[in-house]
């Protein structure tokens, strides 16, 4: 995933978060892994992502 | 020596609750200016609450087997009166009002709070510089003792408290068991209130024993299992006496190693030939013994991490990180500064993701009992590796397969548990993952305990007057 150090410092102003600039090529690093790794499960089974919903695991009473 | 032997000898009025809190209060000087297992420890309180624990017993009033056991917390779980920092110079006046659920809980049982254990930074394992100390392992000091319950697995095993009360969102129980050789197990979500913890995962954050071995551990769960109406998502199941699950009869249970999880390119060797003996051993106990593959699980990395760090990077955001960006962790704050950038649609996408892979391993458990995989694809990295990750000079590959075996359960939320499971060639700790199905902690513990009392791996104990001796003279 390829971000510049521009896209990063705006997205990071667009929620009030300011990095300081010697900084930001960490958060980008970072940022890219995630969305990288992230593409990679779409291009293998974005397919299965579309057929399911969203819902956390989190039903304390339900029946497995 | 387990808290299983020292409640006999304490029922039995032949060791003092005072003399043990003593005993570790003495190892705790001795030692962890070294290993740096504690943030804080409450002498004065934990030596009071011991005689009153003598003056209960010796009145006929025991109360079972934690009364009058010591035990050290992870500094992410509130102590009413007692500073709990999150590891965060931003918490380091923080002094809650309230006890934290599973606090109260071992409370009741008359167990007896000696201190609070040193994490990583808001316990979410991406600290570089500790404010309160490096934690160190025990077996060899300039190893990690990974993250983020890391001074809860440094204490255990070396000796500083009976058990150990962390905190799992992605491995965080289970990474120090593995690291440290000892016990630790991740409940089902829902199983034990979260109530009074500082952790922002909230639908996959869970809070767990490390613990010297298998009974203790299921002597512990048994303790701070169950409902709590300050938890809306703790489960009314009925809580199980689960130390009487330990049977040692485990034949006939189906366990199926995960091959995708287990034997990778990268696997160190010393891992693969110990989990094909585990896997001979639990044969030779009757364990029907298969292979599954599971192929979506690969994703749970990525899936957990654009999710619940964002749901964490959501308070941390509002709460400090706009305001004290300085006052956290570089590693701390690259990690949730990042969280923060990550769209809403990708987000989403990770939500979908976690379903998927939670039906994918409760479709395995049609099939089996309980699945396994090493706890960790390799030994506890150096010190010095780990901060290089950290920082950013590695491969994301490498940060993927650090948490390959453990994030498909967290995603899943099913119990899972870290046992020791041998040493490699050079003398490091080797850990084996059991998990099982949503609430069936039962199984999951008796395979673990018929296999623990097959091996006795959980009969080793680092020597620290060689470890801690070796990395004193080094002057470090």
């Amino acid at each position: 995933m390829n971000l510049s150090h521009d896209q990063v410092e705006a997205l990071a102003k667009t929620i009030g978060l300011d990095i300081p600039p010697d900084e930001i090529p960490h958060v980008l690093r970072q940022l890219a892994a995630l969305l990288t790794a992230m593409q990679e499960a779409e291009d293998r089974i974005g397919h299965l992502l579309d057929a399911v919903e969203p819902i956390p695991a989190v039903f304390p009473h339900e029946d497995f | 020596m387990s808290i299983a032997d020292q409640a006999r000898l304490v029922q039995a009025r032949k060791i003092s609750p005072v003399d043990l809190v003593q005993g570790y209060l003495d190892r705790i000087e001795r030692w962890d200016a070294s290993l740096r297992a504690y943030i804080t420890v409450c002498a004065e309180h934990a030596l009071e609450q011991a005689a009153r624990a003598e003056r209960e017993i010796a009145a006929g009033e025991y109360r079972g087997a934690l009364h009058g056991i010591p035990y050290g917390v992870k500094d992410q779980i509130c102590t009413a009166g007692l500073k709990t920092t999150c590891g965060s110079k931003i918490l380091d006046d923080y002094v809650p009002d309230h006890d934290a659920t599973v606090i109260r809980k071992l409370d009741d049982a008359g167990a007896i709070l000696l201190g609070k254990h040193n994490l990583h930074e808001f316990g979410k394992g991406s600290t570089k510089v500790f404010a309160y100390g490096q934690p160190r392992n025990p077996w060899d000091l300039d190893r990690s003792p990974s993250s983020s319950s890391s001074g809860s697995g440094v204490a255990v095993a070396a000796g500083l408290c009976s058990a150990g009360i962390g905190a799992d969102m992605g491995g965080s129980i289970r990474g120090p068991a593995e690291a440290n050789s000892i016990v630790g197990l991740r409940p089902t979500f829902g199983r034990v209130s979260r109530f009074g913890t500082l952790a922002y995962g909230w639908n996959a954050d869970t809070i767990g024993p490390l613990t010297r071995t298998v009974e203790d551990c299921a002597i512990v769960l048994r303790a701070i299992a169950g409902e709590d109406r300050n938890d809306p998502l703790t489960s009314r199941r009925r809580v199980a006496d689960y130390r009487t699950a330990l049977s040692g009869e485990i034949r006939g249970i189906r366990a199926a190693v995960v091959t995708n999880l287990t034997w990778l390119p990268e696997t160190h060797p010393d891992i693969s030939s110990a989990i094909e003996e585990a896997l001979r051993v639990l044969a030779d106990c009757g364990v029907v013994v298969e292979q599954v593959t599971l192929p979506l699980s690969e994703h749970a990395t990525a899936f957990q991490s654009v999710t619940s760090d964002v749901d964490t990077a959501s308070v941390l955001l509002r709460k400090w990180l706009k305001t004290r960006w300085h006052d956290f962790d570089t590693g701390t704050r690259t990690r949730f500064a990042a969280s923060c950038l990550i769209p809403a649609v990708v987000y989403d996408r990770g939500m979908r993701g976690r379903a998927l892979v939670r039906q994918e391993i409760l479709n395995a458990f049609e099939r089996c009992d309980v699945l396994i995989t090493p706890t960790s694809l390799n030994p506890p990295p150096r010190l010095d590796e780990e901060r290089d990750r950290i920082s950013g000079g590695h491969s994301a590959r490498r940060d993927v397969l650090r948490r390959l075996t453990s994030f498909p359960f967290s995603v899943a939320n099913t119990p899972a548990i870290a046992i020791p499971m041998g040493f490699s060639s050079t003398g490091l700790p080797l850990s084996m993952q059991i998990a099982g199905r949503p609430f069936d902690e039962e199984t999951v513990l008796r395979v673990a305990h018929a296999y623990e009392r097959a091996t006795h791996w959980h009969e080793r104990h680092p020597d620290l007057g060689s470890t801690v001796g070796r990395f004193q003279r080094a002057g470090a």
